[in-house]
């Protein structure tokens, strides 16, 4: 049982990190550009998450360090500071992008004015997690947000060419000659791989594990959560690929807001599924609010070596409840100001390439570590997949900001 | 030195972020097409009058964003002696999505507005073709 409900950790890490705001819509698009053929990055992603997830979630259980404290012991103070400050800024602008997200879905829901919903969603939202524990935290978001469910349902009733969905788990070549295309291509590969490889994903989930107090029994567990999860998550991304193409690339529309995907996810059904499909994205963008404030307060009591956690008063852990709270006040503060949140999140998916190397280099190392892992070190295997995934993480994090540059942020 | 590398730098990111007119005319056509598959959906009752009101609302949005980014593309003379069918179209296509916003209920004025962003559509498809 106690390894059922925690898979509700993997569920709301994959979803928050997944099938967020920038995700959902992203991957609508990369679907309504170039159909099925950018399943092969989807696969990639999956692959890569699990490998990671895995492994934070190992080392957290034996060398019992969450990823931050694992950042500034291997890349020293400065650089894990520089790290620190890149990953909580990016924390900062993806939580003020899902607020902004929340709100919109909450206008689509009630027809009530965006600004008012978004002040009373953030304070909803800060109420929620000052009163929940973390397992009913990851309980609430992890589960509500399994009405995305719907999306899976509506691209598999509009019946997809599975062989050609199979097809594409390779890479192709794009019949287009253009460069353009070419380099939108690449773009919306690298955002897709980058979307699904957040490093706030890890940072909540190994924080989540000793939250848990998980122990080396609960390795195998550990395995199976970032596994199923991490499979779920990608899943629905396909699920999202798959209604870009079928819904929007036949009538030439490349869908810009997230009511377009919305009306995707219930196109062929009616009001009730596109009831569902809002509940669902508004679960699973929630998520990953309450996953960007928590992974952000998280990270900074981990790298100054502070008292935290959300299973202990608040009193107790000042600086961690107050960072929380100034992750949401600032995100909200952002929103208001009336920056798109899809703006936001294009720029948080691009820009969280680039500090990717940083925060999986030392989890690689440290997890590699036999006089810290012991007979936990990573095998053979894993240590070869870690330092492809590395590589493969590094070549696109220096390719991320040219193509965002010349693609115009992926616009066709 | 650095004054001139930092205008430069201005410059070329000024430029990167400026869509081409083709990339407006493209984005509007997406949204034309989006609204017509919106209003059948509508027509059908298949969405929320929350749900459709909101969508239209980002729509227009966008429309107006497409009609910002044209003016940005090329200066106004260029609109005018490149352009001149174009502009107006993305124009009446903003000011038609705003207005539908209040024609919801109203089934033959969805009628009507669906075959004007139809016709505003075809005519965007015909000189993108042209160009």
């Amino acid at each position: 049982m106690k390894k059922l409900v925690g898979i509700t950790l993997g569920i709301m890490t994959a979803l928050g990190g997944f099938v967020d705001l920038g995700q959902i819509v992203f991957t609508t698009q990369a679907g309504a550009l170039f159909g099925y053929r950018l399943m092969w990055a989807i696969l990639l992603g999956t692959v890569g998450i699990i490998v990671y997830m895995e492994m934070c979630g190992r080392v957290a259980v034996v060398a019992h360090e969450p990823v931050f404290s694992v950042v500034r012991t291997r890349l020293g103070f400065r650089l894990g500071l520089i790290t620190l400050i890149a990953s909580n800024l990016l924390n900062l602008i993806t939580c003020a992008a899902e607020l902004g997200g929340i709100a919109i879905i909450l206008h689509l829901l009630t027809g009530w004015p965006e600004r008012l919903l978004l002040v009373a969603a953030t304070l909803a939202l800060g109420t929620a997690i000052l009163l929940l524990n973390f397992e009913w935290i990851e309980r609430t978001f992890g589960l509500s947000g399994l009405l995305m469910i719907m999306f899976a349902i509506s691209a598999i009733t509009l019946h997809p060419d599975w062989n050609h969905l199979a097809r594409a788990l390779l890479p192709t070549h794009i019949p287009s000659t253009s460069s353009r295309q070419v380099l939108l291509y690449a773009y919306f590969a690298v955002g897709i791989f980058s979307a699904m490889l957040m490093v706030y994903e890890v940072h909540f989930y190994s924080s989540g594990a000793i939250e848990e107090d998980w122990t080396t029994k609960d390795l195998g567990e550990n395995f199976m959560v970032s596994s199923l999860g991490s499979l779920l998550g990608s899943l629905l991304t396909v699920a999202l690929l798959v209604l870009g193409a079928l819904v929007f690339q036949p009538r030439r529309i490349f869908p810009e807001t997230l009511s377009s995907t919305i009306v995707a996810g219930a196109f062929p059904f009616a009001q009730k599924a596109l009831v569902v499909c809002l509940l669902g994205a508004l679960a699973c963008i929630a998520g990953a609010a309450v996953e960007t404030a928590l992974s952000g307060a998280y990270n900074i009591c981990q790298f100054f070596n502070l008292e935290w956690g959300k299973n202990r008063s608040a009193k107790s852990v000042p600086v961690f409840t107050a960072a929380w709270i100034a992750m949401f006040a600032l995100g909200m503060v952002i929103a208001l100001t009336g920056v798109r949140p899809l703006q936001l999140v294009n720029i948080s998916i691009i820009f969280g390439m680039l500090i990717m190397p940083l925060t999986y280099y030392p989890i690689l190392r440290l997890a590699d570590d036999k006089n810290v892992m012991g007979t936990h070190v990573n095998s053979k295997f894993v240590t070869v997949i870690g330092t492809l995934f590395l590589v493969l993480i590094t070549i696109a994090a220096l390719a991320a900001i040219p193509l965002m540059i010349l693609t115009q942020s992926g616009t066709p | 030195m650095p004054k001139v590398s930092n205008n430069r730098a201005a410059k070329f990111l000024h430029l990167a972020d400026v869509l081409s007119p083709q990339v407006v005319l493209l984005s509007a056509m997406s949204l034309a097409a989006e609204t017509e598959t919106l209003l059948d959906i509508v027509r059908q009752g298949r969405t929320t009058p929350a749900f459709a009101q909101g969508h239209l609302q980002y729509l227009a949005a966008e429309a107006k964003r497409s009609l910002k980014d044209f003016h940005e593309s090329l200066p106004d003379s260029d609109i005018e002696a490149k352009f001149p069918d174009a502009h107006t179209l993305v124009h009446s296509l903003a000011l038609q999505l705003t207005a539908t916003r209040t024609a919801l209920n109203d089934r033959e004025a969805l009628n009507s507005a669906q075959q004007h962003i139809a016709k505003i559509r075809q005519a965007l498809e015909e000189i993108q073709s042209s160009l």
